[in-house]
């Protein structure tokens, strides 16, 4: 049921860009919060504006469960290198929700002793920043990103004993252009 | 223009290098995967006690609920390493708020600057989404206990609600009756909390207080102290609020809340 959920929202996502004549892509991503590893689709309707849907894959406990993922991303810039085009800095907002329904909640299950006993749990959000380098003669690009977590920024805060490693994660990302 | 562009993009280069050289690739907040190397902690620093009853006296630093209060646990630690004769450190659970592996790691980092034996019980905040996988993984058993050569030390899971599947009262109790020394039991929630403990395990953990010599707690953020059928019954404040430290010289016991310095005396049991 949640697969089916998942699938309708895809083609939904892929009949609108068609619909707006959007430039899409195909994307996959390695780590960057998105999962061990995550796929989907990127639209991209303005040269600077771009969002992507994906889902991702994590363990828990030695069992598979996925994640979806949504992101927007802005591009400033856009540098002609060569064949290539360079894309310095990206900089976005994402939402991370998981689909584990048993280990993971939007609301404090009724079983805990008082209504809101726990903050939500299934999803977080943060910033990314990334480089990406697009190579039109391949249709492919090839990005960087870095991103923190929501609960990462309030955590480095309330630490005298800093280290940003755990709240921050690095991607690499992967689109194929159509 | 052109220069300023250059400048701005060498700034930019710089900026994704520092960040790619501390970034590591994770793979998802909500895994059970740590970037921590640190594994079955509680066993190796079993492993580790010296004799603790070698001067007469047994002192266990006791700290709770650290949460993501990072900067307050660091300053308890800075202040528990300056404390001398510090058998080892039971920090009572919630050292997390969503039991996120990041909180995991970042808890465990603080935890690595304590200088003695130190052990730790699952919390109930540290015990939803991956938190049973993560304590796993990073301190071994959820329930275990060790023995001096004059206590048994009983560390217990209370997170009923969040992993029942580690909640197992009949285990403590078979642990607890089944010493020959006395036992000093540490868990999260107070075994008489009747919030949380009703039915047939109420009855249980009442039999089991009866029997033990001291039961720690933390969960409610205060100092707290009362006897009950001659056992003493501790709970731990919040890191914010302070630590404590239990020393145990034969049938008595002092607590002294820190950083106040406040002293208590007790009467144990046999």
């Amino acid at each position: 049921m949640v697969h089916a959920k998942t699938v309708i929202l895809f083609l939904a996502f892929f009949q609108f860009s068609i619909w707006a004549q959007a430039e899409w892509r195909l994307n996959f991503e390695r780590a960057g919060f998105f999962g061990s590893y995550s796929g989907g689709v990127t639209y991209q309707w303005a040269e600077r504006h771009a969002a992507d849907l994906s889902l991702g894959f994590y363990s828990n406990d030695n069992v598979q469960y996925n994640q979806v993922n949504i992101s927007y991303r802005y591009s400033r810039w856009s540098v002609p290198w060569g064949p290539r085009n360079w894309i310095p800095v990206q900089v976005g907002i994402f939402t991370l929700r998981t689909l584990d329904k048993n280990n993971y909640f939007v609301r404090s299950p009724s079983e805990y002793p008082s209504e809101g006993y726990y903050d939500p749990t299934a999803f977080r959000w943060g910033f990314l920043y990334g480089t990406a380098i697009e190579f039109p003669a391949y249709k492919v690009s090839v990005a960087y990103y870095v991103k923190i977590l929501d609960n990462g920024v309030v955590a480095l805060y309330n630490n005298s004993n800093m280290d940003l490693q755990y709240y921050i994660s690095s991607g690499i990302g992967f689109q194929y252009i159509f | 223009m052109k220069r300023r562009f250059v400048l701005g993009l060498s700034s930019l280069l710089l900026v994704s290098f520092v960040l790619w050289a501390c970034a590591p690739f994770q793979d998802s907040v909500f895994s059970d995967s740590l970037l921590r190397k640190e594994r079955q902690l509680n066993h190796k620093m079993i492993d580790l006690m010296g004799d603790m009853n070698s001067d007469g006296i047994i002192r266990i630093a006791v700290i709770a609920d650290s949460h993501q209060n990072y900067k307050p646990l660091d300053q308890t630690i800075d202040a528990i390493n300056d404390t001398p004769g510090i058998d080892f450190v039971a920090n009572l659970g919630d050292f997390t708020n969503s039991a996120y592996n990041l909180e995991y790691d970042q808890f465990l980092k603080s935890y690595a600057r304590i200088k003695m034996p130190r052990v730790t019980t699952i919390g109930n905040h540290d015990a939803i989404g991956a938190g049973p996988s993560l304590f796993k993984k990073a301190f071994g058993d959820i329930n275990f206990y060790f023995e001096s050569t004059s206590h048994r030390f009983v560390f217990f899971s209370t997170a009923n609600l969040e992993d029942p599947e580690s909640f197992k009262p009949d285990w403590l109790s078979e642990v607890v009756n089944g010493s020959t020394k006395p036992v000093i039991i540490f868990t999260h929630i107070a075994l008489e909390d009747t919030e949380r403990f009703s039915g047939q395990v109420a009855p249980t953990f009442n039999q089991i207080i009866q029997k033990a010599q001291i039961v720690f707690n933390g969960h409610n953020h205060v100092y707290f102290s009362r006897e009950r059928s001659g056992t003493a019954l501790i709970q731990g404040p919040r890191v914010e609020v302070g630590w404590i430290i239990a020393e145990i010289q034969g049938i008595s016991l002092k607590i002294t809340q820190m950083p106040k310095g406040q002293v208590e005396w007790f009467t144990l049991k046999p």
